[in-house]
C-alpha cells in the first residue's frame, strides 16, 4: 500500500483520506485506530488540565453528579455528562457497563461471574468494575457475539 | 432501575415461577398420582406462593453502585426471607404439619435454591468464557498491529 503525506498550511484543517478499492475489515481497523488515537478529552486534576487520549482511559464513572476519567493510576474530572461520553466513545471501544460507568473494552483483561449473580470485569491494571446483567448483551454485541 | 422495568421483571419472574411449578407438578402427579384430581384451590395456593416468592425478589433489585459484599448479604437475606415465608405459608395452609415435615420442606427449599444459584452461575460462567475468548482475540489482533 502506498502511503503519501502532504504538508499543508497552518490555517488549513488536518485531514486523513484513505483511497481504497473496497472498505474491508482492514480499512475499518485502520479507521478505528486513527479515531481511537486521535480522540482526546480534557481531564481536570486540581488546578491542572490534562489532555487524555481515549486509549489511555480505562473507564468513566459518574459519582454525585460529577464524571471522572479513570486511567491506569490516575483519576481526572471531566466536564461532559456520562451519556455524552457514551455517545462519543460508543463507536470506538467503550460501552455502558452500568448506570454509572462506561468501560473501555480494550482495557478489560477478563470478565467473570460473581457469586451474587453479577458480572465483574478485571482490568489490566488489576481494578475490578461491575458489569450490570442488563448491559452484558451490549458488550457481547460489541464483541460480535 | 426504572419502576416500569422493575414491574416487567417481576411479572416475568412470577409467570416463570408459576409456569415452572405447574409444569413440574403436572408431570409428577401424572407419574405418581394419575387418578388424583387437581383442585382449583391447589392452583390458587401455587399462584400465591409464586407471587410471594416473586415479591421477595425485590431484595435483589438493587440501586447502582452496590458493592459485592452488600450484594452477597442481599442474597442471604433473600434466601432467609424465602425460607421463612414459604414455610409459614405451608404451615398456615396446612400443607405441612409437624416439625419433621416442616424441617424437610425447609431443607428442600434450601437445596432447590442452591441448585438454581449453581445453574445460574454455570450459565454465567459459560457466557463469561465466550466473552473472554473474544477479548483474547482482540488482544492478539492488537498485538499483531
Amino acid at each position: 500500500m502506498k502511503i503519501s503525506i502532504e504538508q499543508i498550511a497552518r490555517e488549513q484543517e488536518e485531514e486523513i483520506i484513505i483511497r481504497c478499492h473496497e472498505e474491508d475489515e482492514e480499512i475499518q481497523g485502520i479507521v478505528h485506530r486513527l479515531q481511537t488515537d486521535s480522540l482526546v478529552l480534557l481531564g481536570y486534576q486540581k488546578e491542572r488540565v490534562h489532555r487524555i487520549r481515549l486509549r489511555d482511559i480505562y473507564y468513566f464513572e459518574a459519582v454525585d453528579g460529577k464524571v471522572f476519567i479513570y486511567c491506569r493510576s490516575s483519576v481526572y474530572e471531566v466536564k461532559q455528562k456520562l451519556y455524552e461520553l457514551e455517545a462519543l466513545c460508543s463507536r470506538l471501544s467503550c460501552f455502558r457497563a452500568s448506570k454509572s460507568t462506561v468501560l473501555n473494552i480494550a482495557k478489560i483483561d477478563m470478565v467473570r461471574p460473581t457469586i451474587s449473580g453479577r458480572f465483574e470485569a478485571v482490568l489490566d491494571n488489576g481494578e475490578r468494575v461491575v458489569i450490570s446483567r442488563q448491559y452484558v448483551p451490549v458488550l457481547k454485541n460489541m464483541l460480535g457475539l | 432501575m426504572k419502576p416500569a422495568q422493575l414491574i416487567k421483571g417481576l411479572l416475568t419472574d412470577f409467570l416463570m415461577i408459576f409456569a415452572t411449578v405447574i409444569i413440574i407438578i403436572t408431570i409428577l402427579r401424572s407419574l405418581f398420582y394419575p387418578d388424583e384430581a387437581f383442585e382449583l384451590t391447589t392452583v390458587y395456593i401455587i399462584m400465591g406462593f409464586s407471587l410471594v416468592s416473586t415479591l421477595i425478589g425485590i431484595i435483589l433489585y438493587t440501586p447502582e453502585g452496590v458493592s459485592e459484599r452488600n450484594m452477597r448479604i442481599r442474597v442471604i437475606i433473600h434466601f432467609a426471607a424465602l425460607e421463612v415465608i414459604l414455610v409459614s405459608l405451608a404451615l398456615v395452609t396446612g400443607m405441612s404439619k409437624g416439625v419433621v415435615p416442616t424441617a424437610i420442606m425447609a431443607v428442600q427449599i434450601a437445596v432447590v435454591y442452591a441448585i438454581i444459584r449453581l445453574l445460574s452461575w454455570q450459565q454465567d460462567k459459560k457466557e463469561a468464557e465466550q466473552i473472554n475468548e473474544k477479548l483474547q482475540l482482540l488482544r492478539t489482533d492488537r498485538r499483531q498491529d
